[in-house]
């Protein structure tokens, strides 16, 4: 049984078939593992949404722009509907409390039920089971929970959904990150440029998202 | 591209660095060549606001015809952006698109001194769109005279709704 379903998961990775979904545990053991659980009212898909900045630069290091990561995932972030998409974690570097803020300012600004829970944490790591989506548009930061996530999907023991979002800077090529997503380790992986779009046919365009 | 006077009929040059330090360009827009041959020989820019980020604070010149003003940071620079009728920013992907959508004429100043420089990637595609001037420091001065001259191509507004409709049918919860 286990077998199939590791066969399953790697075929629906490989091949694309749409709507990689989260199952919970019993799922496994149930028969009806090979149905797509549809969300009924009231259901929440949990997300967990990275934010990658490198805290306040120091002066030699001006290649990385705390402004940009976070402001991108605020835009992105915008027309979500938080009722779907809840609790949801956000991850901020240590150091970073321009991130957090903005994190709170976007929060604070969404209408979303009284029931929602955010937290935001300073650690890189993914422990939490209850974790279906992972968003994620940042530099290097973003692979080690991505990373465990899929390790957590490898064992069976969680199977959540990984998006990666290349930065609009991106324009004609895909950061190393980006790479890293799209080939191995993102369920899907978007780009905000027609030419990007072109070069590596396997991203999803949507149009320009921030 | 729309132009906002305030009551007084003040006219505002804004210039950010957002969050990294660009002293180059600060520089550059304080030089006597720039300021009083350039900026005020236009139709009459009564005020200049920097935001100058992590940067050094520069020595201020005293200009009879121009305010100026500077900051390192704030936590909303919306207002700012609004009230300017000029805007010249780092080549952030940041402070641009926030420029844009504000709709005001902007300059986007290239930091050369950046490893790997992916912010020209972006400032090139929109220079070459047409929805922005691009420049280096050095080139500021010629980018401001040129750039009154021809007319900006308005920027499209994005589109998140795309990205949630998309993630929305990813798990699961369209019809």
């Amino acid at each position: 049984m286990t077998c199939e379903r590791e066969r399953n998961g790697y075929f629906l990775k490989k091949y694309r078939l749409p709507a990689a979904r989260a199952e919970p545990l019993g799922i496994i053991i149930s028969r009806k593992r090979n149905k797509i659980p549809k969300p009924m009212a009231g259901d929440y898909i949990t997300a967990l949404l990275l934010l990658h900045n490198q805290g306040m630069i120091r002066v030699q290091k001006v290649s990385s722009s705390t402004g940009g990561h976070t402001g991108e995932m605020v835009r992105l972030l915008s027309a979500l509907d938080f009722r779907h998409f809840s609790p949801r974690l956000y991850l901020v570097a240590r150091t970073d409390d321009m991130s957090a803020k903005r994190v709170q300012q976007l929060e604070s600004s969404h209408v979303s039920t009284a029931d929602s829970t955010v937290a935001i944490s300073r650690s890189r790591e993914v422990h939490q089971s209850w974790i279906s989506t992972i968003l994620c548009n940042g530099p290097g930061t973003c692979v080690p929970p991505c990373v465990i996530a899929l390790l957590l999907r490898t064992l069976f023991i969680k199977r959540s959904t990984i998006v990666f979002v290349e930065s609009i800077c991106r324009v004609t090529t895909l950061s190393l990150t980006g790479k890293l997503m799209l080939y191995i380790l993102a369920d899907r992986s978007i780009v905000q440029w027609p030419e990007l779009h072109a070069k590596y046919p396997q991203t999803v365009f949507l149009g320009r998202l921030v | 591209m729309s132009v906002t006077h305030k009551e007084s009929g003040s006219k505002i040059v804004f210039v950010t660095v957002g969050t990294t330090q660009f002293d180059e360009l600060i520089t550059q827009v304080l030089h006597p060549n720039t300021l009083e041959h350039q900026i005020l020989e236009d139709d009459g820019y009564t005020h200049l606001v920097l935001q100058i980020g992590l940067g050094v604070e520069p020595p201020i010149p005293i200009s009879r015809r121009i305010q100026i003003s500077c900051y390192h940071f704030k936590e909303n620079i919306s207002s700012d952006m609004e009230k300017a009728s000029l805007i010249i920013s780092h080549a952030g992907a940041g402070s641009c698109l926030e420029a844009l959508s504000v709709a005001k004429p902007l300059i986007v100043v290239v930091n050369q001194k950046l490893m790997g420089n992916h912010q020209l990637e972006l400032a090139e595609k929109l220079h070459s769109e047409g929805h922005v001037y691009m420049c280096y420091p050095e080139t500021l001065k010629t980018t401001i005279v040129d750039f009154r001259t021809t007319k900006l191509q308005k920027f499209p507004r994005n589109n998140p709704v795309a990205f949630s409709a998309y993630l929305e049918k990813l798990m699961g919860f369209q019809k």
